[in-house]
């Protein structure tokens, strides 16, 4: 509508402007001057500076997967300058053979921990218009849904490691390394614990036993993640 | 365009006037066609040459320069020899560059086949022009030149979709293999169809001001083209500024002094003439601005190709070509005055939006409002340069196309070096720190981005301001149509 309204504007006053015979022509003129004049104006002001759009905030929610292999829940991130600004790279789905990286244009990406499931919500501000006749007016330029602000909010249970590309690297080479170690200081333990465990229950059932050990090893298990992922992180930058 | 009486030559004959016109058109579409061509495929041949961003400029640069300086010798060429002998001449010569330019094995012979072209071009449109203006009677002159408009503004304007589409599709080799089939068939039609038209005399040729006008218009054009990326203090580009003000200066001076000038600069006595000379020459510095600006806007900032770029330009261009014919025969009948209003009230207007395109402007509103822009030149450019012509003796078109053309030429080079200085030296300032490179990328590339728009926005806005400026000078032009000896209706 503005577009047409505009041209057809324009071209009304070219012809009363420059065509004699046409009586009153300069009041004709002076008109049409004035329509081109307020739809270039409400167009500028539309498409530059979003009048007659309101903000439109959609949010999704996917359930996140670790960025690297599946037995480390991991959030990988490309840090980019020296201050620390980041890319993450991220999996909604656990078997998609490469991550997704976070936007960047109009983006900020960060990560909440202690939550209870890992999920990536994320926020998004669309410029859209406000009413029908805005959008019938301004519809020709087809700017609807520009985006005004994008927020990645990674939410991740406290098991998760948040590591840069680098340091994924380190890491799994490190744990490559030492993996024979880990496993015996991680038997270690697990029996020291174990025992203790008994001593103060010795008429523990087998099922109880069980589940001991296996609460026992991911926490060991844990622990020397920790260990290493501190160390790697200590390591770099 | 039937007329009641035969149009004759100088030798007397009658002679097919639609034809000779068809020849020329055709002919001048491919030389003007060439300034615009090559920008896009300087990707393609920087690499088969491995060659520079600065060497591979020369190819538009020196093409404009010898252009630039053959337009002023154009009016002696043009009242020496028939107009025949200068078309084909010419032709062939662009022809010759042209077919050197396709074999290069080099770059220097590339270089040297658009050097050739730009020979040719520079006496092919001040001679289309002359040629228009003498064949068609003085109340006919703005159709004419309409259809004049038509050819000057479209083909420049498609040189950059067309190039697009040919280096996208073949090879850079093509946009010279192309030319070769039409300009020979334009070479061949012309033996039959072209006619001298233009009355001649044996005015020997003065050495002095060959000389004069071709160091003091190549160094001003050179000082100029260097001037918008070396910065205006740099001390080559005050030497050749300086140099090129001196001779041309010289020049002018010899001109004043001959009996019979080699260019005569009096035509500048002629107040419509000069009016015209500065009002046509400041739209065309909005156009060559604007042209120069959006296709950086669209490829740089918003990333699309050169094609694509040139297709977002090709309403506007068509707008030019289609309005064209238009306002030349509304010249003929109601004069220059009121069109140039209204042509310079658009390209303002049409130029102020500019000033506010953002990274994610519609494409929309870019197409629309160069569109307006270019209909706004298609309303003043050719009828006000006609209504100059319009006050010029019969004998004096020749040297009033050549000064005016001239003088657009200098013009236009001026603000192009202005307006790419101040593009650049906005977009300097407002450049974030390196040190920001180093600590947070992500928001210098942002700010980067503000940079290089606000720079665009810095060169629309002279842009804006030229247009303003020659909006007032319409406003002195004399109302109605000036045509000698004329038919025309008084506009009242």
């Amino acid at each position: 509508m503005s577009i047409i309204l505009l041209i057809l504007a324009t071209i009304c006053f070219f012809c009363f402007t420059v065509l004699p015979m046409i009586k009153h022509r300069v009041i004709y003129a002076v008109i049409s001057l004035l329509v081109m004049l307020t739809c270039g104006s409400l167009i500028i002001l539309n498409d530059s500076f979003n009048f007659g759009m309101q903000v439109e905030t959609t949010k999704t929610t996917k359930s996140l997967a670790s960025s690297a292999s599946k037995d480390l829940d991991v959030l990988l991130y490309q840090p980019l300058g020296t201050k620390n600004e980041r890319v993450y790279l991220y999996k909604t789905d656990a078997d998609a053979k490469k991550p997704t990286a976070t936007k960047t244009t109009d983006s900020v990406a960060k990560y909440t921990t202690n939550a209870k499931k890992a999920t990536l919500v994320i926020t998004e501000e669309r410029y859209v218009y406000k009413n029908s006749w805005t959008k019938t007016f301004f519809g020709i330029l087809n700017n609807s849904g520009r985006l005004k602000k994008r927020t990645y909010n990674f939410q991740i249970p406290n098991g998760w490691y948040v590591l840069s590309t680098s340091q994924a690297k380190a890491l799994q080479k490190l744990i490559k390394q030492h993996k024979t170690q880990m496993q015996q200081d991680i038997a270690q333990v697990i029996q020291a614990e174990l025992a203790t465990e008994l001593q103060k229950n010795p008429t523990m059932s087998s099922s109880e036993r069980e589940s001991l050990v296996k609460k026992l090893q991911q926490k060991a298990t844990k622990e020397t993640l920790d260990k290493l992922v501190a160390k790697v992180k200590a390591s770099k930058s | 365009m039937e007329t009641s009486t035969k149009p004759t030559d100088t030798y007397g004959n009658s002679y097919n006037r639609n034809l000779l016109v068809l020849v020329l058109m055709v002919g001048s579409f491919c030389t003007i066609l060439n300034s615009t061509l090559m920008n896009t495929a300087f990707p393609a041949i920087m690499k088969d040459f491995s060659i520079s961003t600065a060497s591979v400029q020369w190819l538009t640069t020196g093409f404009m320069m010898v252009n630039g300086v053959m337009i002023p010798i154009s009016a002696w060429l043009i009242n020496r020899f028939s107009s025949k002998v200068m078309y084909l001449w010419a032709m062939s010569t662009f022809l010759i560059g042209t077919l050197v330019a396709f074999f290069a094995p080099n770059f220097g012979f590339l270089l040297a086949g658009r050097l050739i072209q730009g020979l040719g071009v520079g006496v092919s449109m001040p001679l289309l022009q002359t040629i228009m203006l003498s064949i068609f009677p003085p109340e006919k002159r703005g159709a004419a030149m309409g259809t004049v408009g038509l050819v000057v503004g479209l083909a420049p304007a498609l040189g950059p979709t067309l190039s697009g589409w040919i280096v996208d599709n073949w090879d850079w080799r093509m946009l010279f293999l192309m030319m070769v089939p039409i300009v020979v068939t334009v070479i061949i039609l012309a033996f039959f169809f072209m006619k001298s038209v233009i009355p001649n005399t044996d005015q020997k040729i003065d050495l002095i001001s060959v000389i004069t006008s071709t160091i003091g218009f190549g160094a001003l054009l050179y000082g100029f083209s260097t001037a918008g990326n070396d910065g205006w203090t740099d001390i080559y580009v005050l030497l050749y500024l300086a140099l090129g003000v001196i001779f041309v200066v010289l020049f002018g001076l010899r001109q004043l002094k001959m009996d019979e000038p080699f260019l005569d600069i009096r035509v500048f006595k002629y107040g419509e003439f000069s009016l015209a000379a500065v009002l046509s020459g400041v739209a065309n510095l909005a156009l060559v601005g604007s042209e120069m600006v959006i296709p950086l806007y669209i490829q740089n900032i918003r990333g699309e190709s050169a094609f694509h770029s040139g297709l977002i330009l090709l309403p506007g261009a068509l707008a030019m070509g289609v309005m064209s014919p238009i306002t030349g025969r509304l010249f003929d009948r109601y004069g220059a005055k009121f069109m140039a209003i209204a042509g310079m009230t658009m390209l303002t207007l049409g130029s102020i939006p500019f000033l506010f395109i953002t990274k994610e402007t519609s494409i929309l509103f870019v197409i629309v409002f160069y569109a307006i822009r270019m209909f706004g030149i298609a309303a003043t450019m050719m009828p006000v340069t006609t209504s100059g012509m319009n006050v010029l003796p019969f004998n004096k078109i020749s040297h009033g196309t050549a000064v005016n053309n001239t003088f657009r030429q200098v013009l236009s080079s001026i603000g192009t070096a202005i307006l790419i200085s101040v593009l650049s030296s906005v977009t300097k300032n407002s450049m974030p720190s390196a040190t920001m490179l180093k600590e947070t990328p992500l928001k210098y590339a942002d700010h980067a981005t503000n940079a290089v728009l606000s720079g665009y926005h810095a060169a629309f806005f002279i842009s804006a301001l030229f247009a303003a400026l020659a909006l007032i000078f319409a406003f002195f032009l004399k109302k109605g149509n000036n045509a000698p000896k004329t038919l025309v209706k008084e506009d009242k």
